[in-house]
């Protein structure tokens, strides 16, 4: 390093000719992903470097999908590796080839607009509501009013307190965002579904009770696709092929972008219901 | 492999998250896609560690690899004729916007001016000085990045920060005295 001769930069120097710059090269250093971004990016990664054997120029065998393996070839080791292996194995856990990227990018918007619509959404039944009754007050309040539409006349007094208690109602309502997956989530989310993942040959039924209580804690959560991957592979590995298809045609219509769903049709696709290898691998399996 | 160095992933991600998101927003990658094009990086990093040899320093082998799938999306971005980018990002018209953010400078156009002015060097100067000032790096990996000598980092600098100098001395005189 040379750095002794490295010239003081201009936010220690606070070069007078350039003040005006500082706040700006003070805020341009501080730039870069939310910590959610960058959740998302460490479980994009982790997701596709668990895939990455049958993508060019990785190692490994093709076709493998071991992600001790792969971490293995990237001398992934120590502490950081215990939380990488986690995410690879989340990565594992939906198999096949994951291009989480495509699906992060999907769910940018989806997720500021989750942050946002609440406050619109519940506002706007409530202005739909109140739209019929205001429009005709309104029209009425310029319009020569009848003897016996005076009558009507509360109703605009009612308008605005059903108004007031609506606004009131965003209030509580804004909360869940608030709430919303904490970047520490992704952990209890993983390991939730790295534990169903685990259940789906011995034990789909316990696999979907897993997948079930990630949806009840994590309603909003990052790796909602996933889950739903996991379930659908369990009915099947279940022999409950009805109910798979009908739980991926749910997929497809919440996800219909979703980088997954090919691995979906090809779990509906490898497993017509009746295929031996399934139940083989599944000795401990008494479903059915 | 040998002797290839022992390497934490997840923290490396961290550490380099912010500075691959600068590089890559500076090489022209829009905002929607800078998460997608950050997991590329790193994916490629996670392939490419073994291979990295602690010749250079990780930042500027990091930078190495920004560069060219910051390079590759845009080529791709053209090839599937999304209109993402359509190269290196347009310098914005900078009287208008340089001249505002100058008169506010509130803490989003303190950002806006920085960009602004710092759009109108020269690229190899706009270069050296964001690395330098704002991503930190030393002059020694500035040069291995650019692979010019050090010499010639410093007089880019130098020759940076006296545009800039400049051109806000112009905007003080236009707009304050005004």
């Amino acid at each position: 390093m040379t750095h002794e001769q490295d010239p003081p930069r201009l936010l220690q120097t606070r070069d007078a000719e350039l003040s005006e710059l500082l706040p700006g090269l003070q805020r341009a250093r501080a730039q870069g992903p939310s910590d959610e971004q960058l959740a998302r990016i460490c479980a994009g990664v982790a997701v596709r470097a668990s895939s990455a054997q049958s993508e060019p120029g990785a190692q490994g065998e093709p076709g493998a999908m071991n992600p001790t393996r792969s971490a293995s070839t990237a001398r992934v080791s120590g502490t950081g590796a215990t939380k990488l292996l986690k995410l690879l194995l989340a990565g594992a856990l939906i198999g096949g080839t994951a291009f989480y990227g495509t699906r992060a990018l999907n769910r940018v918007p989806a997720d500021r607009a989750d942050r946002q619509v609440p406050a619109a959404a519940t506002a706007a039944p409530e202005a739909a509501t109140q739209a019929p009754a205001q429009t005709p007050t309104a029209s009425q309040a310029q319009v020569p009013v009848p003897v016996e539409l005076r009558d009507e006349t509360p109703r605009v007094e009612h308008a605005p307190a059903r108004r007031a208690t609506s606004t009131a109602g965003t209030g509580p309502r804004r909360a869940p965002p608030a709430a919303e997956a904490q970047p520490n989530d992704i952990d209890a989310e993983l390991a939730l579904l790295k534990r169903a993942r685990a259940e789906v040959r011995p034990s789909p039924a316990r696999a979907l009770a897993l997948t079930a209580e990630h949806a009840t804690r994590f309603a909003h959560g990052t790796l909602a696709e996933e889950r739903e991957v996991i379930a659908i592979e369990a009915l099947l590995v279940r022999g409950t092929r009805a109910a798979a298809q009908a739980r991926a045609r749910a997929f497809f219509a919440s996800y219909p972008a979703s980088a997954h769903g090919r691995r979906v049709r090809a779990l509906l696709d490898e497993n017509p219901g009746a295929r031996p290898d399934s139940w083989r691998q599944t000795p401990g399996e008494v479903s059915r | 492999m040998p002797d290839a160095p022992q390497l934490e992933f997840e923290p490396i991600m961290r550490e380099h998250a912010a500075f691959v998101w600068r590089v890559l927003v500076r090489h022209g990658v829009v905002e929607s896609q800078l998460e997608d094009v950050s997991q590329d990086v790193f994916l490629t990093l996670h392939r490419s560690l073994p291979r990295f040899e602690g010749r250079s320093s990780l930042r500027t082998f990091i930078y190495g690899i920004c560069r060219r799938v910051a390079s590759n999306h845009r080529q791709l971005a053209v090839h599937r004729r999304e209109v993402i980018t359509d190269a290196l990002p347009e310098p914005p018209p900078v009287g208008d916007r340089a001249g505002d953010a100058f008169e506010t400078l509130a803490d989003k156009q303190s950002l806006e001016l920085v960009q602004a002015l710092v759009a109108r060097l020269p690229d190899e100067q706009r270069e050296v000085f964001m690395l330098y000032e704002v991503d930190e790096l030393t002059m020694r990996e500035i040069a291995e990045t650019q692979g010019c000598s050090q010499n010639t980092l410093f007089s880019r600098l130098y020759a940076a920060r006296k545009a800039l100098a400049a051109e806000l001395a112009r905007l003080r005189a236009t707009r304050r005295v005004a």
